[in-house]
């Protein structure tokens, strides 16, 4: 150093002697800080946080509503809330799975496990390589441990002890009849505990795996059709909402159609769970590809078509009532079922028609189907979620409905912005209500509603999870695993035989010693079972007993 | 170890960039919104002959095999789209003046009536099938959303798609003038 300080300033012959470029105790290199983040990465105590914090982070994922499961609720939730709407849009916690936060947790929980299990994998493996340690010195020193004196021989001992331990499924030390360790066996069992941890922590990485080859290359979709109606046919263009993995392409959908031919649901009528369903099953005709033969089947809940690598799952139903719109030409201008989206679960249903090809004006209704209509206190009501005495009540509008803007519109919504409220001879907005059968004309020769009928629909999700096995592989490996490090006891023990000669005459002398390593246990049992089972069998050689 | 660590990422990474595959989901309205685009097959590489046949909605029965020999332009609508009320004064004007067999499929209609309905509206007279599962028979091509429109050559065989509406007469002209000549 003086050497150094002796020169002048500046001058520098080699590298300095401190690479670090001047920097204080407590600071960090970049290699440094890079080996101190991945072990911070990889600790157990971050994959923890980690997991913790996916699960928690997953709980808004059931308790808002998400566009993949259900974009209706969620269209719902943001009309109901337009304040919080903007805030949780920028959170992705409409689509929580996809967000960028969430996948962050999930990358670094895979870095986190993979970093931990790697190192530790070979750290078994050397272990298990490994030979149980050599006896310690003063075996009196462990806490269980326990001793006897025999007129058996030392070797007699060892063996006897050697046989029942191996017995036992113990692993031996090599005996090393020279060695310092000649007087003594040296046995270990419990490896399945670290295999089991190992395991656990891989199929927690399986399960992941899983999931992700679902959420890339799987789907999942949902579709309302009609009970006789037009068939499904199994496209991107066919769903009402769809969320695809990022390698799920256009051409990888399964080419299969279905139709739904009927529709039974049984309403329990009295007790407590009275307007609520009972049961209901869809009877669907289906063709696993273009021109194959029909088949038919009966979706249920819980009850899936699979279709190839697609489940077909029943989900809800509701009703269509079938609306005739005669335009002033007298010409159709909107017929046929019309899909109403309920808001309760008395089946009060919304939906809107829209005839943008009535002339000599576009016609709109926007209204509320009662499937059991009551005029209850002022107030018109369902009674009964069944259709007995079905009532449309839907206010009329005309004009632009905006349907001409080049904008994609929802068929659920009537766009009411550029439209104009259909007045009566009082200036009061049009309302068309109408029982089954009935039809009603409208003011200005502007044409007719008739109310024809109700048709019901069912509502299917339709998913292809192709990584599904894959995490039930890994749920099922994660419980093996933690079976294994819960219940296998990693154990040492030790025998050790020496001759005496003491004051009551010569013996052998024998220690016994027991090491659990995961602690806790209760030893003396194992510890007195080992005992008996050394002193009591036969230990010497066939030939000197008979 | 390294590299295993690495691919497991690049593995992962993937499933937070949704969206990069050209299949858009629904997102946050209960539509679809793909933007139009075409995609041009090359003729080496199309696909076999396009098998659609089905009840139209006059109730005749018309089989596209029956077309052959002449450039075919096959739009899968419904009165339902908005989109496809953008492209269909496009399109009743391409199918008068454009040197091609013009031929509807529709999708997703409840009702017969409210597709005469809508080419009542818009004058539409070329023959539109009824049968909606026949948009299988497009196999790879099957529409990503309605509107799609398809031109088939000579052959039968998807030679262009254009997903979305077909908003200019111009470019349906020059994908059919291509096709016609063989390209």
């Amino acid at each position: 150093m003086a050497d150094v300080a002796s020169r002048p300033e500046g001058h520098v012959d080699g590298p300095p002697p401190d690479d670090g470029g001047g920097r204080r105790p407590g600071e960090l290199g970049v290699r440094e800080l890079g080996r101190w983040t991945w072990r911070q990465v990889t600790s157990m105590r971050t994959a923890l946080v980690l997991l913790l914090l996916l699960a928690l982070a997953a709980i808004p994922g059931s308790v808002i509503p998400q566009e993949n499961v259900d974009s209706l609720e969620v269209s719902r939730w943001k009309a109901d809330h337009p304040s919080l709407t903007p805030v949780y849009e920028r959170l992705g916690l409409f689509s929580v799975y996809d967000s960028p936060w969430f996948s962050a947790i999930y990358i670094l929980l895979m870095v986190s496990l993979v970093g931990c299990i790697v190192p530790r994998t070979f750290v078994y493996a050397r272990a298990l390589r490994a030979q149980p340690p050599a006896t310690p010195r003063n075996l009196a020193r462990l806490p269980d441990h326990t001793s006897y004196t025999t007129d058996l021989e030392p070797d007699a001992v060892l063996a006897r002890a050697r046989e029942v331990l191996g017995k036992r499924r113990y692993r031996l030390r090599v005996a090393e009849p020279d060695g310092p360790g000649a007087d003594s066996v040296s046995a270990e069992k419990g490896f399945v505990r670290e295999a089991g941890n190992l395991l656990f922590h891989v199929s927690v990485i399986v399960v992941l795996v899983g999931f992700a080859i679902g959420g890339l290359f799987g789907y999942q979709g949902g579709v309302i059709v009609l009970v006789n109606g037009q068939p499904f046919t199994n496209t991107a263009a066919s769903y009402d909402d769809l969320d695809p993995g990022s390698l799920f392409g256009a051409d990888d959908f399964d080419p299969f159609s279905f139709r739904v031919d009927d529709f039974d649901l049984e309403w329990l009528t009295e007790g407590s769970g009275a307007g609520t369903a009972r049961k209901f099953e869809a009877q669907i005709a289906y063709r696993e590809n273009p021109g194959d033969e029909e088949k038919s089947y009966d979706l249920r809940v819980n009850h899936p078509l699979s279709i190839g690598d697609t489940d077909v799952f029943l989900i809800g139903h509701g009703y269509a009532p079938v609306i005739t719109v005669r335009d002033g030409n007298g010409d159709i201008a909107y017929s046929g079922p019309t899909v109403f989206l309920p808001t309760d679960p008395s089946f009060q249903s919304l939906g809107v028609v829209k005839a943008p090809s009535a002339r000599p004006q576009q016609i709109g209704l926007e209204g509320i189907l009662y499937p059991t209509y009551f005029f209850v206190d002022g107030n018109p009501t369902t009674q009964f979620p069944a259709l007995g005495r079905p009532l449309i009540s839907m206010l009329a509008w005309t004009g632009d409905l905006g349907l001409d803007s080049g904008v994609p519109q929802s068929v659920y919504v009537l766009d009411t912005e550029t439209a104009t409220p259909l007045e009566d001879a009082d200036g009061k907005q049009v309302r068309v209500d109408l029982f089954e059968g009935e039809t009603e004309q409208l003011p200005g020769g502007l044409g007719s509603v008739t109310f024809e009928g109700v048709q019901p629909w069912v509502r299917v999700q339709i998913s292809q999870t192709p990584g599904k096995e894959i995490a039930l592989l890994g749920v099922v490996l994660a419980l093996i695993g933690l079976l294994g490090s819960l219940y296998v006891r990693p154990r040492r023990v030790w025998v050790r035989a020496r001759r005496v000669d003491g004051d009551h005459g010569s013996g052998t002398m024998v220690e016994v010693a027991l090491l659990d390593r995961s602690g806790g246990a209760d030893l003396t049992t194992v510890l007195d079972d080992l005992v008996a089972d050394l002193t009591s069998a036969p230990t010497a050689p066939a030939k000197e007993t008979s | 170890m390294r590299r295993v660590v690495g691919a497991v990422v690049a593995l992962l990474a993937l499933t937070a960039l949704s969206g990069c595959s050209g299949l858009s989901g629904t997102d946050d309205v209960n539509y679809r919104t793909d933007g139009a685009g075409i995609v041009q097959v090359d003729p080496d590489d199309r696909a076999g002959p396009v098998d659609i046949a089905g009840t139209t909605l006059d109730g005749d029965e018309l089989d596209l095999a029956d077309l052959r020999g002449g450039v075919v332009v096959l739009n899968v609508w419904g009165s339902w789209c908005t989109p496809c009320r953008d492209e269909a004064p496009v399109l009743k004007l391409a199918s008068e003046e454009l040197d091609a067999e013009f031929v509807g499929l529709s999708f997703r209609e409840t009702s017969s009536d409210n597709a005469r309905s809508f080419e009542r509206e818009y004058g539409i007279e070329y023959p539109t099938i009824t049968d909606e599962e026949q948009v299988l028979e497009l196999g790879r091509f099957v529409p990503r959303t309605p509107p799609s429109t398809y031109v088939l050559d000579a052959e039968g065989r998807v030679a262009a798609v254009i997903t979305g509406a077909v908003t200019s007469s111009g470019t349906l002209e020059d994908v059919v003038t291509e096709v016609a000549d063989g390209g």
